[in-house]
């Protein structure tokens, strides 16, 4: 332990007998762990985050920088207004960003390759958190947290009512590129993934017959050189606890060549499994618990829709790419969806760890990936617009009906049946 | 840390402030996730380079090179709410001549090395010495070097005095992710420990070439596929 701890360590018990001498009541409430049910907190000081909303929902978490990952968010549980605390994730973090370019010029692993922690973790300022709060690793300021309007929650003729969220997010960089991780924990329980893509261009090229085939032109004879963003994430969910998750795929196929209808399909896994994006049937995906269900009866779950714009589909060597979804049991040492440090016969890619393990009962894993397709504009100098590329995860009946507009009805709505305009 | 938000009580709440912030620091002292403190990750080194495995490994390779240090991550159930968490560290270094990765668990609460191993075709990412030492390797290769200096003419308009000039990133390289780059002693890429060079000039403009380094052979890859034309 450093000189600091031991000092602190020794002290202790006096400052516990001062503090209990001096307890005066509302007064000292701010130095007093804060209220509701007690949940094991595996984090302090700044890498701990409690923030309660203007409805009063609630997110706790812990944020710890890791060498090669960059910000991971642990212990991630939501409450909902005058609701019980729920756990959402254990662990969710990016597990991997994998840049092709169009020109085979060079194909970029930067996760595992060059890491988001470390020195690459930028140090943030106040013009990096306008209106928000930085928080810490040590010395560094590194993360940034703030909640702000994010709009409608709903609107129903009279019934007008904004929402909140609570936004956390931190810089890497990479070579050129200023990667930001920008997660929203939104007041109705829903959580944003987004990473932003900003900084300046990696490669051009000065060649014509190159440029044109494989890029876009910029500036005084050089062509920007088109490329794919292949964002992946490690998204560890333990809905309500470890144990009794399980994943479902849901899509809505026609029920026959006419078109006219469209049947709700819904495939529990039983065992690991790879899967693609399928948006001409809606394809999604949710974990929900199989035990605990809401007052209606129904179980409890998180709902992945998947909204894919683009979608990378590499060379025989980057197997990875060939689905967005992976669902497998969790694995420490499975970290990464390609360049996976094989420690110990680890495998080294996600398409690996889909090695047919049941998941009846056990830990699961879910892993997903979104492609960008960056074609350069002139824009893009002297440095980057930020490009977003986000996906949302959102309680699919967490709750027996809404925990935000059900107050709100109540309050707002005089005549919920009478349209007067 | 922990210490920075006892400071943060003790400018809200004053001696308030300070007591609970005993209290709070004593309670939540090194919390399971938190990052090991600076001392806590030189301690970790110290441990691992007593070792006896670490210094039979050290013997035998030309070179090692410490990577990174960080706290080591448990299983899930061995995080739930402990007294008194784990504080250990894992340990990175690279052995060349020997090509293997070293990776030792050090538990910082028992003082001692929980387990020390190396394995083959893993690369952790490039230290600062290890980045520097390939750009110098690119910069002295007749041919690399020449590509590296008309690049840098055509973005900066003058000719390269030396590595000042320049601002450098470098990414591992693995031959396999990248069959078509991956050419003379660029083909044993993964085994062994290659850098791909990213370049721009003091001012952020960029340096059109990725030059290849095999740190383990000490050699520089001529950068055919990013030679402009």
């Amino acid at each position: 332990m450093n000189r600091l701890e031991s000092v602190m360590s020794l002290t202790q018990p006096l400052c516990l007998a001062l503090a209990l001498l001096a307890w005066t009541g509302p007064n000292t409430a701010m130095a007093a762990p804060p209220p509701g049910p007690a949940l094991p907190v595996n984090c302090s000081g700044d890498y701990r985050v409690d923030k309660t909303l203007s409805n009063g929902a609630r997110w706790t978490l812990c944020w710890e920088p890791r060498f090669l990952e960059g910000v991971v968010l642990r212990d991630v549980v939501y409450t909902a207004p005058q609701g019980e605390p729920v756990l959402v994730l254990s662990r969710a973090n990016p597990a991997q960003i994998h840049v092709p370019y169009d020109d085979n010029g060079a194909r970029f692993h930067d996760v595992s390759d060059y890491g988001l922690g470390g020195p690459h973790l930028a140090r943030l300022d106040s013009a990096d958190c306008p209106e928000g709060e930085l928080r810490s690793n040590g010395e560094r300021p590194v993360v940034c947290l703030k909640v702000v309007n994010r709009g409608y929650v709903t609107k129903y003729y009279t019934t007008a009512l904004q929402g909140e969220a609570l936004r956390l997010y931190s810089v890497s960089h990479v070579g050129e590129y200023n990667y930001i991780y920008d997660y929203g924990f939104y007041d109705d329980g829903s959580i944003e993934f987004a990473v932003g893509a900003s900084g300046k261009l990696q490669i051009y090229t000065r060649n014509a017959e190159k440029g044109e085939k494989y890029g876009w032109p910029l500036g005084a004879l050089q062509y920007g050189v088109s490329h794919v963003h292949n964002y992946y994430w490690r998204l560890d969910f333990d809905l309500a606890g470890v144990d009794d998750d399980q994943v479902e795929e849901l899509a809505f196929p026609p029920e026959d060549e006419t078109r006219e209808t469209r049947i709700k399909v819904q495939t529990a896994f039983t065992e690991e499994a790879a899967r693609t994006v399928e948006p001409e049937n809606f394809r999604s995906w949710r974990i929900k618990d199989t035990r605990l269900t809401n007052a209606d009866g129904h179980s409890i779950s998180y709902h992945l829709e998947a909204d894919p714009a683009h979608r990378f589909l590499g060379p025989d060597y980057e197997p990875f790419t060939e689905s967005e979804v992976y669902i497998t049991r969790y694995r420490l040492c499975e970290r990464f969806a390609s360049h996976n440090p094989s420690w110990n016969g680890c495998a080294e890619d996600a398409p690996g760890f889909v090695n047919g393990e049941s998941l009846e009962g056990e830990d699961l894993v879910l892993w997903y990936g979104q492609a960008f397709h960056h074609l350069p504009s002139d824009e893009d100098e002297p440095k980057m617009h930020t490009h977003w590329s986000r996906f949302y995860v959102r309680p699919r009946d967490l709750n027996s009906e809404s925990p935000l507009t059900s107050s709100a009805a109540a309050s707002q709505e005089a005549h919920p049946h009478s349209h007067a305009h | 840390m922990h210490a920075a938000g006892s400071r943060w009580l003790l400018r809200r709440g004053g001696v308030a402030g300070w007591l609970g912030a005993c209290l709070w620091a004593g309670s939540v002292l090194a919390g399971a996730y938190d990052p090991l403190t600076q001392a806590e990750l030189d301690r970790a080194v110290q441990l691992a380079q007593a070792d006896q495995r670490f210094k039979t490994l050290q013997a035998r390779a030309s070179r090692l090179e410490l990577l990174f240090v960080e706290r080591h991550e448990e299983g899930k159930s061995q995080t739930a709410g402990d007294e008194r968490p784990a504080r250990r560290a894992d340990v990175f270094a690279y052995l060349y001549g020997q090509e293997q990765t070293l990776h030792a668990v050090v538990d910082l609460n028992r003082g001692r090395v929980d387990q020390l191993s190396a394995q083959a075709g893993v690369q952790p990412p490039l230290n600062p010495a290890e980045s520097r030492r390939a750009l110098d390797l690119a910069l002295a290769d007749p041919q690399a070097g020449k590509v590296i200096r008309d690049e840098y003419r055509a973005a900066a308009g003058r000719a390269l005095q030396s590595a000042a000039d320049l601002r450098w990133r470098a990414l591992i390289f693995y031959a396999d992710a990248h069959p078509a780059a991956a050419e003379g002693e660029a083909s044993a890429c993964g085994a062994e420990r290659c850098a791909q060079l990213l370049l721009t000039t003091r001012d952020n403009t960029v340096v059109n070439v990725m030059p290849l380094v095999n740190l383990s052979r000490n050699a520089a890859v001529a950068s055919a596929p990013f030679v402009e034309n």
